[in-house]
Parts: C-alpha cells; structure tokens; sequence
C-alpha cells in the first residue's frame, strides 16, 4: 500500500507540475479507444493532472464524443459507463473506484438487429462470460436482462454475425440497441436448431439454410428444407405441406406473422406458400409446445417476415422456368422505418397450354393439364418512438389449375370427358402494436383478418349408348377475425413470463352444387351453409432456469363457442431438460393440444382444395393430442452434434370422412359425411450433424408408424395412416469452395404411401347371381391395403456469385431428381368401355422426371441512405 | 430445352394392381323356419367380366354349437342362374345358439364362418297403406311402426322385405270368389332418403345389392322408445283389368349383426361406386379365410294391405 501512496505522490508531483490555471473547453472523439490512451491526451491537450490506480483503468475501453465540454462534462461522458468516480480541484483530477451497491439489480433491455438493414435478429444471444449471465431475443429481437448491478463484459452473438464484445458498467437499468455486422468470411452456411443446441423438439431455420438448398427449377422452400429434418415426412411429390410425426398436413399450426395460414401451400403442396426472399426467421416445434401457441394438434412453424430494410433501397428479381420474382424493400425514414414488397409468379400457364394427343387401343386421348400461382407479401414498420412500433403484414396468394381429358372411340362411338377446375386462395392482413412497457415488460397487439376461399369445379361423364353425366361445383370460404395481446415479463436472467389472451371469430361459408344426368333422369342439388364461431385462448408460461436444469411450462385455456354449444379445454404443457455433462443432456416434454376446426380430406386427393374445413358443432367435437417425448444430445466436439428422440403421439376424436362417402355428394348436414376416431403414432428420429465450416451437413433417420381407428371404417379395425411411412431418410450437404462459388446436394428416402387399392370383386348376396351380369363387390382387403413404391430422389445445386460495385448477378444450377426416378403423385381411376362394357384402369401419375434448371437473379442495392 | 422438360413432365404409367389370389366367397343365411341355403363361387379379377365362377365341389358342413348336424347337399344352379345351390335339410336353428360352417375345396384349409340369430324379434305394426289407388299412379305410400321386443340399450338391426301379389276377384249373386297370384319380392325404398343422403345404420336406408333393391335395413338406435315409424314407396305398373287389387306384407327380419354388416357396407359400396372422389368401402367379411357372409335373423310377417285400382 506504502508503495501505491509513494507512486501516486510522484504522479501527482509530475502532473502538478505541467498544469497552469487555465481550463479551455474540451473537444474529444473515440471510438473503443483505452483509457489510459485518452486520459494522457486530456492531459497533454487539456493540461489536466489525472491521479488514478493503475489498476484502476487497466483494460478499459471508452467511446466518446464531445464537443467545446467543461472538464466535469467531459469527465463524466468519459466515466458514465464505467465503475470510475472522480474529483476536481483546479485542474487536477483524482479518479477512484466508486462503492456501489452489488445487490441491486437493474435491467439491461434492448433489440439486436441486422447492422446492414436493421432487420431484428431473433434467437440472438447476449451473454456474459465473467458473470455467466445471458438473454436470447425475442421474435422481436427484444431482450432483457435483470442483473445486479456492476461491470459486466457482453458479447452478444448470432449465426452469419460477427461477435461483439463490449463492458458495460451497469449502474442504473439500461437501454441497449445494437446492430451486429455480417461475418461475410469464407465460413459456409452454419446450420442451426433453436440457440440452445440441446433441444431437437424445435428447429430453427435461417434463410441462408434454405437459399442453399433450391428445391427445384433453383426455388427454394421452407417447408422441403424442413422435410429434410427427422419426424417431418419427406416422402411423395404432392405432400401438402408438413407431416410431422405422422401428423396431417391441418394439424399444423402454421403462422406468418403470427396469423394462422390455411393453405400454405402452392400447387397441391409441390411448393410453400412463402417466398424464401422475404424470410426472416423460420421455427418449427415439433413436441414440448409452449403454451402461446395452440389450435392444432402435430406442430408449430412460425415464420417471421422480413420488415424491410430500414437504411436503403434493395430491388433483386430473378428468374427461373418456374417462376419469376421481384422484391423491393427500403426505408421510409431512415432508421425509422422501412417496408417490403414482394412478388412471385409461376410461367407453368403461358407454355403448358397445348393439348396432348395420345393414341389408344381403342380410340384417341387428348388431355391437358394448366397451373399457375401467384403470391405478393407486403410490409411496413415504422418506429414511433423508443418504445413505440407498429408493423402492418399483408399476403395474398392464389392458385389455379385444370386438367381435361377427353376419351372417345370412334368405332363404338362413346366419348368420355374429365373436366377438373381448383382454385385457391389465402389472404391475410394484420396490424401490430409493439410496446416496451418498461425494461422488464413488452407487448405485442395484433388485429388481423384471415381468409381462405377454395372453389372446385368437376365433371366425370361418358356417352356411350346413354349419357351418364356428374357435375360438382363447391365453394367454400373460413374469414377470421383475430385479436390478440402477448405479453412477456422478464423477472429475472432465470425466469421469464409469458401470457395472453386471443379472440377469434371464424365464419364458415360453404356452397355446393351437384348434378346428375342420366338416361331418365337430369337432376341438380344445391346447399348453402353458414356457421360462426368464436374461440377465446388464455396462456401463462414460464421459462426458468436453475443451475442445470431448464425447463418452458406452462397452460393454455380455450372456449369455443358455436351453434350455442360452448368447448372448453385446458391444455398442459411441459418441456424439461438436464444438463448431464457439458457435452450431453437428456430431456423430455408433454403437451395436450386442442384442434377446434376440421380438415375433411378426401383420402383419395389429400390436400387438394377440395378439403374442406369443418367447424365443431354440438355433433362434432374438438380434436384433442398428447404428447410425450424423450431425447438425448451429445455434442463430441463444437461443430458436430448427435440427436436421438423418441415420441409417443394420441389422438382423439378425429373426424374422416364415412365410407362411401364423397366430397361431391350433396347432404343434409355435412356431419353425415363424417365419422370420429383416434388415432396414433410412434417413432425414434436420429441426427447427425456438422454444424460449421466450409463443409456442413446433417444426415437424419426416423421409424415410425401411424395409424387410424375409426368405428365405421375398415370395419373397426386399425389401419395405417396415408401419412405413414416407416422409413424416412435424408442426407444434406452444402460446401463453399470460395465466396463466389458454393455447391449443396441433398437425397431423401421415404417408404411408399399407404394407399387402397382394389384387388378383386365377387358376386354379393344369395340367389343374385342369375343374371349374365351379376352383381359383384369390389374388395380391398382393408383399408390402405397396400402402398405406393418407395419415394427417393436425389439433387444437386451450384450457386456462382458476381459482385459488382451496385449490382450483384447470380447463377444458380439445379438438378432436380438427378437419377429420374419415377415417382408416383397420384393415382387415377379412369373408366373405359371394353366389350361394351365398362371397367375400371388404376394409373399412376408422375409429374417430374430429371429437371436440370438455370436461374439468374440480380441484386440492385440503392446507397446507404 | 426446359419448355420441353417441362411440357413432358407429366408420365403416366398402368398401375400393377396388387389383385389377390382367388378366394373363395360364401354367401349363406339361415333362420329359425327354413333349411340353410349357401351359394359358393370364387373371386375374380378387378376387371374380369366374365359370369360368376360357381363352385360345386365343395364339402360344406354345418354345426351346432360346434356339433355337427349334416353335411349340405349342392344343387347344380337351375336356368339363369350361375352359381348352384348347397342346402340344408336341417331346418330347426334356435335363437341364441351359434351356427357354422366348416367349408373344404379341392382339400384346401377349411373356410369357417359363424354366426347366431338374434334373440329379440320385431314386429311391423299399425300397418297403413292406400286402400285404392289410381291405375295412372304408379308409386305407393306405405308406412308402419316398426317396433322392437326390448331395448336395453342394446343395438339390434331390422331388414323390412315387402312382398306383394295381385288378387282377381268376381262378385256372384252370392259370393265372391278370389283368384291369388304368387307372392313376390318388391323393391321399396324408405320416403326419407333423398338423392345424396349419406345413409347412415340408424336411419332406413334401401338395401341395394348390385341394382337389386330389396327391402329396407337400419338399426334401432333412433327408435323413440320401443318403436320407430318408417314410411317407404313401392313402385308398381299400372294393372288396368277390372276387379283387381294388390295385397301388401311386410317380411320382418331381426338380423344378426354380421348380416347387417355385410349388406350395409354392400349397399354403401353400389350406392356411390360411380361417384367420384368417393372413400372406399371396406365391406363386412365374417368369413374366415374367405369372403362374403353367413349369418341369421328371425322372421316376423306383418298383416296385409288391400290396394284396390
């Protein structure tokens, strides 16, 4: 101690000596510069004397900025930050640690965005090493964190960013906005599944994941780069959407914006609904839900829009024989708000518009098949104040197709036309009201409007010697109105609350027209219906941590009001899990869903838009899920990770259409049509994945097995799911070889669909067979008796970037189905007439062979403004 | 280059249909008044349009609560028909106790089946029709109170059959005398089934079997109390003869489970095969290492309705 007072007198002695009475006004400007640096230029430029510890400023950075400043003004811009108090006398300063109270704990709030456009980075962390404190961002890219008060050494980091590592003196709570730069070093697309790498229940997808992957004619989609992850089937080109855990494509819960979409899928699931250039954040929970999200039984995928760049203009359009895109984006007021436009259209119409003409054995087929799609995004945010920001999302997307067959044999003289019209469309607008309450507390209000319409036109007749004509029109639409408010309170860096409530007012309208033409009679039936329903959602969840546990608990309650009935359900849901050692951990989770709207799929044409979906009425109830699932990840080294998981899935109160049942057949009461059952399923999914580098990739596996029961179907008897497969499989692999040039490839497996087919007929009934046409049955043996061959297929892609000073072009190569497997989409069943009878041909319909596609696409960026 | 792709991208090929190898198919019912009768043909190909394949060298026994009674007696199928006859001469099958069959072809594994007849009865009562009829009117309006024996929650499953048959009759200075015509089956087809209405067990629906409509079937588990009222059509040519009127019963059947099973899943499956977009019907099998059907019922004949013209 003796020596310290010594050193500080011959300091002091030395400093005195240089000063003179005379204090000018004081300029200063770093940027991260350290102390002792700044200090001794105060003191040459300034003549101040600084008497101070060594120990005292060693290691410590500042930023500053101040002009024509009083030396107290100076001083404390220069200390704000850190644990420094000071005193003046004169012109000599003695700087000294100030005592400040540990045990009071502030909160260090914020939002974490994109340096480069101001997106907000969602799933970012914050963390402390020293203190081993931390905080994730929110869908908002909003954090806080509650810590005592103190010296804390940040960094905060996200995948594709560079790490920025600041110290922050906390002494009162704090705002931080800050913007991270992109790492654009040669490191390779970096795969990602949540931020805590120990859970698999939830993947997490980033747009630079999905951009590596084109799906097809260099289109890249959401939903086929998610099907390459474990549990979400993988298999059957017209797969609608997501079948995750050998759930049906309308148990998914899927949300753009936090608004439920109904259709989010173009061409009969062929593509996603979402152009992956306006993605933000991609979210998929496939087990463990949290109790904000509720309405369906098998998953949750959140997708976040981009808001827009909110510092310059970008317009980048490209174009592929599938479709062509235009995006444009860019502030409104810089730093104050931006917006988002988007694009997309599909050519398929302009050249699949001629008529095949095919010779048969008896006769001549001409057929053709048109479809197109379009779909537009928009956004706007604007920043009112510090803690004020409103966001306005709009989508609406379309799809269109027809197929027409024409049959006819000129010696028998009978023609037989197939005549097919779909259309569909979603549409959504929603407005959201961001507030920070306070540093601990943000909310979220959100007004939308949803609405999804379909419309189906269908004529199967044949003339022979009588006309037999069938004639369906069905329109049907499901408007929601939405209100919501979520709210998140974080408590402390341990424990975060989260709840809410939701209204819903859902208008159901279908319309159906049939008819029938025969020799006697030519008859046409008609229905018009209308049900409203109101649903009410309340959540709570809690995400606490403890020493090595982490656990998301939580509860969701529903009302459901329709036709004066009212539902009720209480959903449970937990998700827990153990840090074993650093390297390995266990967990688990349990969740109760509540479904209360219906998808009527026909099992013949899943996911067409001829589903229909079907509100609870006082015959038919909410569909109702639990779930259990167990998983243990082992991550050997830091950029390789090993995932094994296993769930068990029940469902109840189910509705399928009856037997004999047909989409086309006019009722009294839908529910006529329906039956209700359960159903079930079980697998084990595996992952292997390489993380980070120049080369990532993952490889998953999964068995399982799905199945239905249904009382007045199959004769009781359980039977596969159309959604089962036991066998799925997929490999994955992007490397880049430069910044310019990358290449990625990925395979997939899937076991063949289980599909119904008839094997053989036989006479029905006693003393019937009497006649040179007897009456006969068809028999299936069961129900999904057998399946479709196994679906792979294999793809390559190589990406080749020009920069240019403003403009960057882009090549993209993509080989679709490289080994041109044939693999079935559908099957058909088609008449035809043969000895003057008629009889019935199964085939099976493949839409895409090997397709090897060029896109181009341009990237126009404006100066920062 | 693309366009091309693109313009080909749709192939289509002949599905291979997994068709099964032939079974065997029985068709049989008995009940407590008449011998057992089977009809026994094979499977064919889904579009194999030849007749029925008749199967006449089948060893067909049958069992009583697993005692055997006789062996069945085929009878080689007589003009128009396609497939043959094997006939019980036992005819005393009780209510409640089960009977079946042990079938051997060409030494093949035994095809079984077993079914019982059902305990309760039903009657048709308060029987009401038109009492004349115009001879430009060529539908009928029928209507009864089916009622069953007993409930006890306990589903029970009906087939109405109507049969009819013309009645000439003269009036003399002091009698009348009448000339009978055979009783025959009359399709009828229940009043509350408009075009498109999903039938369901519980409501009457028209038994159709391969465009044969006979009779009416449904469960009880719509019955208000013991009863439930039907109303049906049955369609006749016009009779322009004097002196002439048409007698109408109703052939009750309290049915087994099984045979409900079987005609219902049948008649979905006739009902909507030329549909569209329609699910498949699984229809009711109850035959061992077969298909098609053996099973009972109890009969219950209702009075008569005179419809004069």
């Amino acid at each position: 101690m003796k020596y310290w007072i010594i050193l500080f007198f011959i300091i002091l002695n030395i400093q005195l000596s240089a000063q003179s009475n005379a204090t000018k006004p004081i300029s200063l400007f770093t940027k991260n510069a350290n102390l002792r640096t700044v200090l001794n230029k105060l003191q040459q430029d300034y003549e101040i004397t600084f008497a101070y510890k060594n120990s005292l400023i060693q290691g410590k950075y500042v930023s500053v900025n101040i002009s024509n400043a009083t030396l107290q003004q100076a001083l404390d811009a220069l200390f704000k930050k850190t644990e420094i108090g000071y005193t003046i006398k004169e012109k000599k300063v003695l700087l000294f640690q100030k005592i400040v109270d540990v045990q009071k704990k502030y909160t260090v709030s914020g939002i974490i965005s994109d340096s480069t456009n101001g997106e907000p980075l969602i799933g970012a962390n914050i963390y402390s090493p020293l203190k081993k404190v931390g905080a994730r961002t929110d869908k908002n890219g909003y954090f806080s964190l509650t810590i005592p008060s103190g010296n804390y050494d940040f960094s905060i980091s996200y995948i594709g960013f560079k790490r920025l590592n600041f110290n922050e003196n906390i002494t009162a709570s704090t705002s931080l906005n800050i913007a991270l730069k992109r790492n654009n070093s040669l490191k390779g697309v970096t795969i990602s599944e949540k931020n805590n790498p120990h859970s698999s229940d939830e993947i997490k997808l980033q747009p630079t994941t999905i951009n590596a992957l084109p799906f097809i004619a260099g289109e890249a989609d959401v939903i086929r780069t998610l099907q390459l992850m474990p549990g979400i089937k993988s298999g059957t080109e017209n797969a609608s959407g997501l079948f995750v855990r050998g759930g049906a494509p309308e148990e998914n819960l899927v949300l753009l914006d936090g608004i439920p979409i109904y259709k989010p899928t173009h061409l009969f699931g062929f593509l996603s609904i979402f152009n992956s250039d306006i993605l933000n954040n991609v979210e998929l929970s496939k087990g463990g839900f949290k109790a904000r999200y509720g309405g369906r039984l098998s998953s949750v995928l959140n997708i976040n829009m981009k808001n827009g760049n909110i510092k310059k203009n970008n317009l980048s359009a490209s174009i592929n024989p599938l479709v062509s895109k235009i995006l444009l984006e860019g502030p409104i007021k810089k730093n104050k708000g931006s917006f988002i436009l988007s694009y997309r259209r599909s050519f398929t119409d302009l050249y699949l518009n001629s008529w095949q003409l095919s010779d048969t054995y008896y006769g001549s087929d001409s057929s053709r098949s048109q479809f197109n799609f379009y779909d537009f995004n928009a956004k706007i945010n604007y920043k009112i104040n510090k803690n004020n920001r409103i966001f306005i999302s709009a989508y609406t997307g379309s799809d269109k197709y027809n197929r027409q067959q024409i049959s006819k044999d000129s010696t028998l003289q009978w023609r037989s036309v197939y005549d097919n019209d779909l259309n569909y469309n979603n549409q959504i607008i929603s407005a959201r009201w961001q507030n920070i309450i306070s540093h601990k507390m943000i909310s979220n209000v959100t007004l939308a409007y949803s609405r999804y319409r379909t419309k189906t036109f269908l004529e199967n007749s044949i003339v022979y010697s009588i006309p037999d004509i069938f004639q369906y029109d069905q329109q049907a639409e499901i408007n929601d109105k939405i209100l919501k408010v979520d709210l998140s309170y974080f408590i402390n860096k341990n424990n975060t609350l989260r709840f809410g409530a939701e209204a819903t007012n859902h208008l159901f309208k279908p319309e159906n027209t049939s008819r029938v033409v025969t020799a006697t009679t030519d008859s046409t039936q008609s229905s018009i219906d209308k049900i409203i329903g109101n649903e009410y959602n309340f959540y709570v969840e809690d995400e606490w941590q403890w020493k090595k546990i982490e656990m998301n608990g939580g509860l969701r309650a529903t009302l459901y009001n329709v036709n004066n009935v009212t539902y009720s359900s209480f959903q449970p849901r937990l998700d827990i899990q153990y840090a074993i050692h650093p390297k390995l951990n266990i967990g688990g989770s349990y969740a109760q869903m509540a479904q209360f709207l219906h998808l009527l799929t026909n099992s013949n044409i899943g996911g067409a838009p001829t589903d229909l979906w079907i509100l609870p009425t006082d015959n038919i109830k909410p569909q109702r899920s639990r779930q259990f699932a167990a998983r243990m990840n082992y991550n050997p080294k830091k950029n390789w990770s090993f995932n094994i998981e296993a769930y068990h899935k029940k469902l109840s109160q189910i509705i399928a259409y009856k037997e004999g049942a047909s989409l086309t057949q006019n009722s009294i009461d839908a529910a006529e049509k329906i039956t209700t059952g359960s159903g079930q399923s079980q697998g084990i999914e595996c992952m292997a994945r390489k993380k980070k580098g120049k080369t990532t990739a993952w490889a998953g596996y999964t068995i399982s097995k799905t199945t239905r029961q249904f009382e007045e179907i199959n004769n009781g008897i359980e039977y596969p799911f159309i959604y089962d497969s036991r066998h799925d499989a997929s490999i994955a692999l992007m490397h880049t070889f430069s910044p310019r040039l990358s290449f990625s490839t990925s395979w997939v497996y899937s076991s063949g669909t289980p599909i119904s087919i008839p094997v053989g007929r036989y006479a029905v009934g006693t003393n019937q067979g009497n006649t040179s046409n007897p009456p006969r049955n068809i028999y299936y043996g069961a129900r999904n008796n057998t399946r479709m061959e196994a679906y792979h297929r294999w793809d390559i892609n190589v990406n080749y970037i020009i920069p240019t000073k403003w403009v960057q072009h882009s090549l993209h190569l993509n080989i679709y189905n490289i080994y041109n497997r044939f693999n079935t989409v559908y099957i058909s069943r088609q008449l035809q007439v043969f000895d003057n009878k008629l009889f019935e041909e199964y085939k099976e319909n493949a839409l895409f062979p090997i397709i090897p596609t060029f896109t181009y696409k341009i990237l126009l960026s404006d100066k920062e403004k | 280059m693309l366009l091309i792709l693109f313009c080909s991208c749709e192939k289509q090929r002949v599905l291979n249909v997994p068709f099964a190898d032939t079974q065997y198919v029985i068709n049989g019912l008995f009940n407590t008044n008449e011998p057992c009768q089977l009809e026994i043909s094979g499977s064919q190909n889904l579009n194999d349009t030849n007749t029925v394949k008749d199967v006449s060298t089948a060893n067909v026994l049958l069992f009583e609560d697993n005692r055997l009674i006789e062996r069945l007696t085929y009878t080689a199928p007589t003009n128009g028909q396609n497939v043959g006859t094997y006939t019980s001469i036992f005819k005393a099958f009780q209510k409640a106790k089960e009977y079946s069959i042990e079938v051997e072809i060409n030494g093949k594994p035994a095809i079984t089946a077993a079914d019982i007849i059902p305990t309760a009865s039903a009657s048709a009562n308060n029987f009401i029709g038109p009492s004349t009829a115009d001879t430009m009117s060529a539908y009928l309006n029928f209507e009864l109170d089916l009622q069953q024996s007993n409930s006890n929650n306990q589903i029970q499953y009906f087939h109405l059959k109507a049969q009819q048959r013309w009645v000439l009759y003269s009036i003399g200075p002091t009698d009348t005398t009448y000339s009978y015509g055979v009783w025959f089956n009359k399709a009828i087809i229940p009043e509350q089934n408009p075009l498109g209405f999903i039938t369901t067990p519980s409501e009457p629906f028209a038994l159709s079997t391969g465009g044969k409509q006979d009779g009416i079937m449904l469960d009880n588990q719509q019955f208000v109390g013991l009863n439930k009222r039907i109303k049906f059509i049955a369609k006749n040519n016009r009779q322009s003869f004097p002196n002439l009127y048409l007698e109408t019963r109703l052939i009750v059947r309290t049915v087994s489970a099984n045979y409900f099973k079987y005609f219902y899943s049948s008649s979905q499956y006739y009902r909507t095969k030329r549909t569209p977009l329609t699910e498949p019907v699984i229809i009711h099998n109850n035959i061992n290492s077969g298909l098609g059907n053996f099973s009972g019922f109890l009969t219950d004949t209702s009075a008569t309705i005179s419809t004069f013209y």
